[in-house]
């Protein structure tokens, strides 16, 4: 089984993805589309649509840093994670863990439709 | 390797070029900035279009696949615009947090300031001042021993005043003397009382002995009380009074009283309406008792003190004054 994920269970998550791909070294818009793309097993596919807009949300909110580079004599923007990303991203890995683990003991108790 | 991406670019009909246009005619956001977020996208686009053409697609088809992916330019842009906004917003909530705490520290730091409080604690140093160097206040009054009258009545000397009044009629927890001197006692009666006492070297010339001996021994009784048994009922002369000026409690004889006599003029409606009473302090001399106009004196200083009575000597130092004159101030003789 190999779905992509909805949107609405994905909204809540993408924003720490973003952190966590980002928690190893700076990466640009397309370097963190695909990295979040191969770690899910292709299951996760930001499109820029919605990858750009949030990239500069989380600038925004401190959360990320940006700086343009310029290599081969092409300018390009390059995205690093802050202190409060990492402080951020700490805390929502615990709880989303703890979340995961509430969801699956939820659903484990009452029978539930199988899909087809 | 970037020029040869933007061959392939331009060899795909710029396609994207025009979605850029389309995308920056809807952001609401400066020039500068736009062009940031178009540079940013063609660096997405180029490197999408690489992989693309490497999987075996032509340009034109990797392009039109690339742009697909970056969906309708319209949402796009109210993304973009949305962050912005939302940038702005957070800016305007701590500008208007930050003018709110700054203007209710200005308020606070103005309230401190101003001269109703400020000055108070002015008024009960100067108070405990006499209290402590009773012969400092006196250097200042003339040699009569009459404290000058004064026209300028400000609101510090009001509150001395004020202060001096609520000590007259506070309680005294514990007086006791013994055959002492009426001098001394009174000095002890000031130190028991927290409240300056100044006894006019004058007195003694209208009659009053102030080594009469006194012994009274009271307790929880208020000073005026005991003020008038020291003084009443243990003092051959008649010829005294007492009263607030500034921050003093003044004995004196009758005539100082009426050479230090000052004549203050407040406005009618200030007595007649209540809700302009500014001071709720019961008058032990205001004489506006008796005038049935609310019992609120404190607003005027008059060395009398109608509410004392000496038997049978029929003191009413009111008589005659302005007060009066002007009040139908009656003294309970």
């Amino acid at each position: 089984m190999n779905r992509k994920f909805s949107r609405e269970l994905l909204r809540g998550s993408i924003d720490f993805m973003i952190l966590g791909v980002l928690a190893d070294r700076p990466k640009y818009g397309y370097l963190i589309q695909q990295d979040i793309s191969a770690a899910s097993n292709q299951r996760v596919k930001l499109p820029p649509g919605t990858l750009y807009p949030l990239l500069h949300r989380m600038e925004a909110d401190k959360l990320i840093r940006s700086k343009w580079e310029s290599d081969t004599g092409r300018k390009r923007k390059w995205y690093e994670i802050t202190a409060k990303g990492k402080k951020q991203l700490a805390t929502q890995v615990d709880q989303w863990r703890e979340y995961v683990e509430c969801v699956s003991q939820v659903i484990s108790v009452f029978p539930y439709p199988k899909s087809a | 390797m970037d020029q040869h991406r933007t061959e392939k670019r331009n060899m795909a009909n710029n396609q994207f070029e025009k979605y850029l246009e389309l995308l920056k005619g809807f952001l609401k956001l400066a020039e500068s900035r736009k062009e940031e977020i178009a540079m940013e996208l063609r660096d997405h686009l180029d490197h999408r279009m690489d992989q693309l053409t490497r999987k075996g697609k032509s340009p034109e088809e990797a392009e039109r696949i690339a742009i697909k992916e970056f969906g309708d330019a319209i949402r796009m842009a109210a993304s973009f615009v949305d962050v912005s906004d939302f940038k702005r917003r957070r800016w305007m909530m701590r500008f208007t947090t930050f003018a709110i705490v700054g203007s209710f520290v200005t308020a606070l730091f103005v309230m401190s300031m101003w001269p109703q409080n400020g000055p108070i604690q002015v008024a009960s140093s100067q108070a405990q001042e006499e209290t402590a160097t009773p012969a400092t206040s006196k250097e200042k009054r003339d040699p009569r021993g009459v404290i000058p009258a004064t026209t300028t009545v400000s609101r510090t000397r009001s509150t001395a005043e004020e202060l001096a009044i609520r000590a007259l009629s506070s309680e005294v927890p514990k007086f006791e003397v013994e055959g002492e001197r009426l001098d001394i006692a009174i000095q002890k009666l000031s130190q028991a009382a927290r409240v300056p006492i100044h006894v006019s070297k004058y007195l003694e010339e209208s009659g009053v002995d102030l080594e009469t001996p006194v012994t009274l021994k009271i307790e929880n009784a208020k000073l005026t009380t005991i003020l008038d048994l020291m003084l009443g009922d243990q003092i051959e002369s008649t010829d005294w009074d007492y009263g607030v000026r500034d921050s003093l409690i003044f004995i004196a004889s009758q005539d100082n009283f009426e050479e230090m006599m000052e004549v203050r003029v407040y406005e009618c409606s200030d007595f007649a309406v209540p809700a302009t009473v500014k001071s709720p302090i019961h008058a032990p001399f205001g004489g506006m008792t008796g005038a049935g106009l609310g019992g609120t004196g404190g607003f005027f200083s008059v060395p009398s003190n109608p509410r004392r009575v000496v038997p049978g000597q029929g003191n009413t130092p009111l008589q005659g004054s302005p007060i009066q004159k002007l009040f139908r101030v009656e003294t309970g003789t």
